[in-house]
């Protein structure tokens, strides 16, 4: 019997996945391997075309692997069927996108609780109350998107993938097209998420700003996982990245 | 800018494919309607030509109005003497008397023959003679009374065989024969389907015509002699009420009498392929609107690259030429195909075509292919313009069109053309000008499409309520609905005007089986109507052997023809003994004396009157058509009567005008104190030798006409299937471009777990709001539509409104249904998306 804290969030183990046949063949992974450890905010750097973007998406099951195998919470992803793959997505998983995050139709508050009547399940108002808190957008629930500032979207955004309170959240360049106090709200909100209710949080970006609000980056290169940095800081982070590009 | 549109234009094929369909559609109907009169009138031309062979001069009598019983002409019968005197004429090799007219069919089960629209005729056979149109094909020629030759057609329909006994019914009860032949008309197995009961001339003369008398003379000319040289010289001979025509002008004149009901056809076919055009226009539209919404940032591209706005406006255009001509091209084509199913619902009919060659003339071709370009370009033109006015600015900017444009400017046009439009149509009914009734119609459609999207939003979120309710799919579905009004609005327009339609003639439908429910309550005190199937005249013998039965209080025969009276012009009157008349009609005298209605006296409705403006007294000049104009008094004025009609005259004067003296419809009151059976019973037995009359009580009447509304109902309403098919094709195409428009929130959707089988319920609760707002629109407008033409036909006895609540009902649950089949295909498409592609869409 394993205790808790030894079962990681999202597991993954020799992940590999390439696109198209033959000569003109691109391996996007080429075996990747990760623990992501609950209740951490956890950082995937590299340049682009790294596939850092691909990894995300397969560990979300939004994208299919070659080969290798993925665990989100102990279930394995790999060889599920589409309707057991949105289910999991819409019960175990949260998203936020780097944009086009919300639906027009619906109202802010409407859309943090999609997932939930997609499931038909009544939040729990306490964790939504304090979801829309954190956010800092009680007033503006009635909002329509387009009548929030890019932040406030955003927000929003990341509002709607906690309520389920998933297993893990996915969050891909998520302040890649906000100016920086707008992108320094979302990232705190973020981090903050992690270290006080425990939430584990993905976040794959390029900028060592966003990377330095994790507890712990990870760093992609060609396909591959080439290093780890555990308490980072921009500084540092941009240091590391530097020293990549040298190398390359 | 010309590749850059031909280049456009493939890349969105798939898109216009449907807009199209929807123009080959109204114009396969358009070119199928030109080519099947054209094959007919052909057919026809030839027909008559070859019937006419041989014959140089027809001499008739004289018809003061109307070339065809169809117009109310009625000619007075040439008399033997006649017949000798054209023989005597130099230059006439030979010359034939020939009867034919309508007559009953009894089969050898003794049921009478029901045709469903060709007639049955009873003519004459002249044995070998050069001049007759009938050619024995087996058995001999008929000799008295009781030998009959048949044509082959109705041999064949009916099953009947050379000594097989028949009944005929003419001008006396049933007179039975054997069928001794079986003949061919001209070159064909019948006379376009018509029944012809042929016996020899004395025999037909005393059955059907009149004895010692013809119908018209046939005449045959010596070698040399030109037709019309022998038609002036036969024309000193005759009687100052005969005349003769050349047999180009006879055969012209036959001709002229079908073809003018297959204009009245065509007209018929063209009113619902300009309905479908018109609703097809609506498809355009829309979908050039959302494709340009959806192209604005590559318009200002290129307007920021130097392209002017009246390049991009041409190139739009150039797109929708281009639409234009493939649709018209293949309507065309698919319309030569459709004229051949025309046809063979036409013999379904029961209306044989005499066989010909399909006739397809340049005209059908040009009538296609303008039509079809200048619908879709007009329909392309407000699109146009909108892509010419993309600011090269908005190349630059993230967000799609802006879509919460004000509405006050759309509700202004809005109400003025709806304004308009009732305005033509009020006008238009109450001058019974039908152009400008369709006039309106088409303003009034196209101010309620402008005007609906102010309403679209509440409308439409009202009917999604129920939907929104049951899970997340609805809500989605019923806010995407709503997002857009004026695209909903466009699309739910184009099936507004189909079924408003149908909502339309639904609404006079059951306003006119309620008034003649009202009628035969208020104006009917007979209590047994007798007819034949489509009021088809017969014999006045059945109204004699009615009156010998002592349980009938009362017969009163009507007979029924056209006259012009004064300046109201060609009328129907009626006939009838003005004393009987009391008696089966609830009739109210308001001035002047019925009963004692005399030789040249006229009794006039209460609405006639008013608009000959006569009194009791006053004369007014009638011209019959067998007997030229006369000076009649104003005998009496009564209340208006649905069953009286305008116009009444007594049996005798009616008599001593018209050739054909048979009753169309006979009313009959049984004594006090008898029985419903007991009537019925005598009824029964005075028209035993008539079993081609039908035995209707008020409650059997009132069934009948009913049924008979509601088979036109049905016959109109399928033909608006077409635009309501094409109205279907728009909500696809509305619903397509919206999936492609959406991929991202589709992509989002899915990826925060939406399940296929939702996103499937989303796209389909949208669809069904869309079609059932359609349904609501076109109920209410065609209800309108309704209520306007049972207003304008109060006084041709629609008195009654009433709401078909049955059929408004049936309608908003078939549209309901066409919004589930119309959201399979958008929605199979968007559940194919992939998610991550949908996502990355940028």
């Amino acid at each position: 019997m394993t205790s808790p804290t030894t079962v990681p969030a999202v597991r993954a183990v020799d992940v590999r996945k390439s696109y198209g046949k033959g000569e003109t063949a691109v391996t996007a992974l080429a075996g990747v391997s990760l623990d992501v450890p609950k209740g951490q905010m956890t950082a995937v750097m590299g340049p682009s075309g790294s596939g850092k973007s691909t990894l995300m998406h397969c560990l979300a099951g939004l994208d299919s692997v070659d080969t290798g195998s993925i665990e989100i919470g102990g279930t394995q992803v790999v060889g599920l069927g589409d309707k057991q793959i949105t289910q999991l997505r819409r019960d175990r998983i949260g998203f936020v996108f780097q944009q086009f995050n919300l639906l027009p139709t619906l109202t802010a508050g409407e859309n943090i609780s999609l997932p939930l009547d997609i499931a038909g399940k009544k939040p729990d108002q306490a964790w939504y109350d304090e979801v829309v808190r954190a956010t800092g957008l009680s007033d503006r629930l009635s909002h329509r998107p387009s009548e929030l500032s890019g932040g406030q979207q955003q927000r929003v955004a990341c509002a709607r993938a906690l309520v389920t309170k998933p297993d893990v959240v996915f969050a891909d360049e998520p302040t890649g097209n906000l100016d920086s106090r707008s992108g320094a709200e979302v990232l705190s909100f973020l981090q903050s998420t992690a270290r006080v209710h425990g939430q584990t949080v993905v976040m794959v970006t390029h900028d060592p700003n966003a990377a330095g609000y994790a507890d712990r980056v990870v760093f992609l290169a060609d396909g591959l996982l080439v290093d780890e940095m555990d308490a980072p800081t921009a500084e540092k982070v941009l240091e590391r990245m530097k020293r990549f590009e040298a190398s390359v | 800018m010309l590749r850059a549109t031909w280049r456009g234009l493939l890349a969105r094929k798939l898109r216009l494919l449907l807009a199209s369909f929807s123009v080959l559609l109204g114009i396969a109907f358009v070119s199928g309607a030109l080519v099947l009169t054209d094959s007919l009138s052909r057919v026809f031309d030839n027909l008559f030509s070859t019937i006419n062979q041989g014959t140089a001069v027809t001499v008739q009598g004289r018809s003061a109005f109307g070339s065809s019983s169809f117009e109310g002409s009625d000619r007075e019968p040439v008399p033997q003497s006649v017949l000798q005197a054209v023989s005597k004429v130099d230059g006439v090799s030979s010359v034939v008397g020939s009867v034919s007219r309508p007559t009953t069919l009894l089969l050898p089960n003794g049921k009478a023959f029901k045709s469903k629209g060709p007639p049955v005729l009873g003519v004459s056979y002249h044995v070998s003679s050069p001049l007759e149109s009938l050619t024995i094909v087996r058995g001999s020629a008929p000799v008295g009374l009781d030998q009959v030759l048949v044509d082959a057609n109705t041999i064949d329909k009916q099953h009947l065989a050379i000594g097989q006994r028949i009944g005929v019914i003419g001008n006396r009860p049933k007179q039975v024969a054997t069928i001794v032949g079986i003949a061919r008309f001209g070159p064909t197995n019948s006379l376009a389907g018509a029944t012809l009961l042929a016996f020899d001339p004395p025999s037909a003369q005393q059955l059907f015509g009149t004895p010692g008398a013809w119908d018209s003379l046939s005449v045959a000319s010596d070698p040399g002699v030109s037709d019309q040289a022998l038609r002036d010289r036969i024309a000193a001979v005759l009687p100052k009420n005969d005349e003769a025509l050349t047999s180009a002008q006879s055969t012209a004149q036959q001709s002229d009498d079908i073809k003018q009901g297959l204009r009245f056809f065509n007209i018929f076919l063209q009113v619902f392929a300009g309905v479908a055009l018109f609703v097809g226009m609506f498809l355009i539209f829309n979908t050039f609107s959302m494709l340009i919404a959806q192209r604005t940032r590559e318009l200002a591209l290129m307007r920021a690259l130097g392209a002017s706005r009246g390049q991009v406006m041409r190139s739009v255009l150039v797109e929708s030429l281009a639409v234009g001509l493939v649709s018209s091209l293949g309507g065309f084509a698919a319309g030569v195909g459709l004229a051949v199913g025309f046809r063979s619902l036409l013999n379904a009919f029961g209306i044989e075509i005499p066989k010909g060659a399909t006739v397809v003339e340049l005209r059908t071709f040009v009538v296609c292919l303008v039509v079809g370009v200048l619908v879709t370009v007009a329909a392309a033109v407000i699109p146009a313009r909108r892509a010419a006015r993309v600011a090269p600015v908005q190349a630059m900017r993230e967000s799609g069109p802006a879509e919460d444009k004000s509405l006050v400017g759309r509700t202004i046009v809005g109400a003025l053309l709806l304004a308009v439009g009732v305005l033509a149509l009020v006008s238009g009914l109450a001058q019974g000008t039908l152009a400008l009734v369709g006039l309106g119609a088409v303003f009034s459609f196209l101010g309620v499409t402008v005007i609906s999207p102010v309403f679209a939003r509440p409308v439409v979120g009202l009917l999604g309520l129920p939907f929104s309710q049951v899970g997340v799919a609805g809500r989605l579905g019923r806010g995407n609905a709503m997002r857009n009004p004026r695209r909903t609005s466009t699309t739910a327009a184009a099936l507004m005007i189909g079924l408003a339609l149908v909502a339309a003639i639904s609404t006079l439908g059951s306003s006119a089986k309620k008034s003649v429910v009202a009628a035969v309550a208020t104006s009917l005190g007979a209590d047994y109507v007798l007819h034949t199937d489509q009021f088809m005249p017969f014999s006045q013998d059945a109204a004699t052997a009615l009156a010998k039965q002592p349980q009938l209080a009362e017969v009163a025969a009507f007979t029924q023809g056209q006259a012009k009276i004064g300046k109201a012009g060609r009328s129907f009157v009626q006939g009838v003994d003005p004393k009987a008349l009391a008696t089966v009609l609830k009739l109210k005298v308001l001035s002047g004396n019925l009963v004692r209605l005399g030789q040249d006296q006229l009794a006039v409705s209460k609405t006639e009157a008013k608009n000959l403006g006569v009194k009791v007294g006053d004369r007014v000049p009638v011209t019959w058509a067998r007997t030229g104009q006369h000076d009649f008094t104003v005998g009496a004025v009564f209340d208006n009567n649905q069953f009286a009609g305008g116009y009444i005259v007594s049996a005798s004067t009616y008599a001593a005008n018209v050739t054909d003296k048979k009753d169309s419809v006979v009313a009959v009151k049984a004594v006090a104190g008898a029985t419903p059976a007991e009537s019925r019973a005598a009824v029964e037995r005075g028209l035993a030798d008539f079993p081609n009359i039908q035995i209707e009580d008020q409650a059997e009447f009132v069934k009948k006409q009913g049924d008979q509304i509601d088979s036109v109902l049905n016959i109109i309403t399928g033909l608006l299937l077409l635009s309501i098919v094409i109205a279907m094709l728009g909500i696809i195409n509305t619903l397509a471009l919206s999936v492609v428009e959406r991929t991202r929130e589709l992509g989002l959707l899915r990826a925060v777990g939406l399940q296929r089988r939702q996103l499937k319920r989303m796209i389909r609760v949208e669809s069904v709001v869309i079609a059932v707002f359609g349904a609501l629109l076109g109920t209410v407008v065609g209800v309108g539509f309704g209520y306007a033409l049972v207003t304008a036909l109060h006084d041709q006895g629609i008195t009654e409104f009433a709401l078909p609540i049955k059929r408004i009902v049936e309608v908003l649950v078939i549209a309901a249904l066409g919004g589930v089949v119309a959201a399979a295909l958008p929605a199979r498409r968007a559940a194919k998306l992939k998610v991550l592609d949908a996502i990355a869409t940028a």
